[in-house]
């Protein structure tokens, strides 16, 4: 047990002094490597946070049935009741002219607008509860409310949420595709540094192996090498990950806020990190490992 | 125990550099193979260090038959020798010390023993007060004798020497051939080629001549 720790230990020195012997040239792969490896964390947290948004606001999807003008309460009340019992739908609730009139008051750039209004212009709308929000069953409630007296217009908002989803699902794709690259890089990079490392160390190893070294010895300082290398790289791209969705979230927040919205892009978690480090060493080591193959032949 | 048994090496493109060549070696004897250059001195010693494979006949090593060792066998004895290259195989981008440490490393000692170890051996071959020196800032005499070093320090019970005084004045070549009885007097087998036969004057060593790939004549010097 202590020899198989000693020769670990002894391989994990070699391993970091070779990583020590070209600190340019070392600190300039893991920096290319670790800017394209923050691209996917932080793409994936992007899209994550966008879709939780999306089922947040999917759960609240809403259908609102707009009335012609002159229809009165009453006929808000009628309509209502009809709705209610439309299959697909779960509640529904009057938004009153009135209401609506009050709800645009509210709002400061709006104000003046409102206040050289004579009368009120709007209409009494019925807001819809969906049972879900699958196409087909939204769009049969659009279809019998439209049959509806006195419906006017029907804004289905849960349109724009349906094109949102679309757009995550791309982004996944994207993000598969960008995570694919990115794990391509990390084992071609580091396997053509561990490659020119070998190169630049041909008269070491053809040394080692003369006097008795085993090809397993030979290999392995590479072997950590190519480990530590892709936890630092891993590690600089979480780091440019965190740096790059801090700043994204101050000009998102401020752009949110101008549509009433709370969305920002959630910062990647210890587990997540921790996770996303160990997976690409473990990928940088395959590329190690099969860059060092070639140490396994005899002198 | 070294045996050659009948072993013959023919290399690609037919060049037979020995011959059917049995020799036995006891342990702890100090065995000089001699013969003019391209005699087979070279081929002899690689193939009981593992570095050749016989192409004929037998080659054992404390009883190993090293034609049946696989890579992984051969690299283990090999860790058991200590070789000295005719042409060093130093490595010029590491100091003499770290020279020194790398038979130590591949044979994976604890850093504190190797380091005491390997400044035990530069002492032993005068070049302690060398040990952060670059090998290329050494005379060809301390280049061999950091060779000699890096072969000892590990302790081998075998020491497998090929030209260890060749382009060495006659006074260095004498301090090298010292240093190699004083390794034989404590019980290190020590087989080594020399084309040198005035360095051999001075130690008792049992002279093996080859002369075309074949032992002509095995005598006692000294």
């Amino acid at each position: 047990m202590n020899v198989f720790l000693t020769a670990h230990r002894n391989a994990l020195r070699r391993g970091l002094m070779q990583l020590r012997s070209q600190p340019v040239g070392t600190l300039l792969s893991l920096t290319v490597l670790g800017c394209a490896l923050a691209i996917p964390l932080a793409l994936h947290n992007v899209m994550t946070s966008l879709e939780a948004a999306t089922f947040r606001i999917g759960t609240d999807a809403e259908v609102n049935v707009f009335m012609d003008p002159k229809a009165s309460l009453d006929d808000a009340k009628v309509l209502e009741s009809a709705l209610t019992k439309l299959p697909g739908v779960v509640a529904a609730r009057i938004f009153t002219k009135d209401a609506a009139l009050g709800e645009l008051r509210k709002r400061p750039q709006l104000a003046d607008l409102v206040a050289s209004l004579e009368g009120n212009p709007l209409p009494h709308a019925v807001i819809l509860k969906p049972a879900g929000s699958d196409p087909a069953t939204l769009e049969q409630i659009r279809q019998q409310a439209a049959r509806l007296p006195g419906v006017d217009r029907i804004s289905a908002d849960f349109e724009w949420v349906r094109k949102l989803r679309k757009i995550v699902r791309l982004g996944e794709a994207a993000i598969l595709a960008a995570a694919l690259l990115a794990a391509i890089a990390v084992m071609l990079v580091i396997g053509n540094t561990i490659r020119l490392e070998v190169l630049t160390r041909r008269d070491e190893i053809a040394v080692s192996k003369l006097i008795g070294a085993s090809s397993r010895f030979v290999r392995r300082p590479f072997l950590y090498f190519g480990f530590i290398a892709g936890g630092l790289s891993a590690l600089l791209g979480c780091l440019v990950a965190m740096v790059g969705i801090a700043w994204a979230n101050t000009h998102i927040a401020s752009l949110a806020a101008e549509y009433s919205l709370q969305f920002n892009i959630a910062q990647p978690t210890w587990v997540q990190a921790s996770t996303y480090i160990f997976i690409v060493s473990l990928l940088s080591l395959t590329g190690a490992a099969w860059s060092a193959s070639s140490l396994a032949r005899d002198p | 125990m070294i045996q050659l048994i009948e072993a013959g090496k023919r290399y690609p493109g037919g060049h037979e550099a020995l011959r059917a060549i049995s020799l036995e070696i006891a342990p702890g004897e100090f065995v000089a193979v001699t013969g003019q250059t391209g005699a087979g001195k070279s081929t002899l010693l690689k193939l009981v260090a593992g570095l050749e494979r016989a192409t004929s006949g037998n080659v054992l090593v404390n009883g190993q038959n090293l034609g049946s060792l696989g890579a992984a066998g051969l690299a283990v004895l090999r860790r058991s020798l200590g070789i000295v290259f005719q042409d060093h195989k130093l490595l010029y981008d590491r100091t003499v010390f770290d020279n020194v440490m790398l038979p130590l490393e591949i044979a994976d000692f604890p850093i504190k023993e190797a380091q005491r170890r390997a400044r035990a051996a530069l002492d032993k071959v005068g070049l302690l007060q060398r040990e952060r020196a670059n090998p290329v800032s050494l005379s060809g005499g301390e280049q061999q004798r950091l060779c000699i070093a890096r072969a000892i320090v590990s302790r081998p019970a075998i020491l497998i020497a090929d030209e260890p005084t060749g382009n060495l004045d006659a006074e260095y070549a004498a301090s090298i051939m010292a240093l190699f009885r004083s390794f034989n007097q404590v019980g290190v087998t020590v087989l080594l080629s020399t084309h040198d036969l005035p360095a051999l004057a001075a130690v008792p060593v049992r002279r093996v001549e080859i002369r075309q790939g074949q032992v002509m004549t095995a005598a006692q010097s000294a």
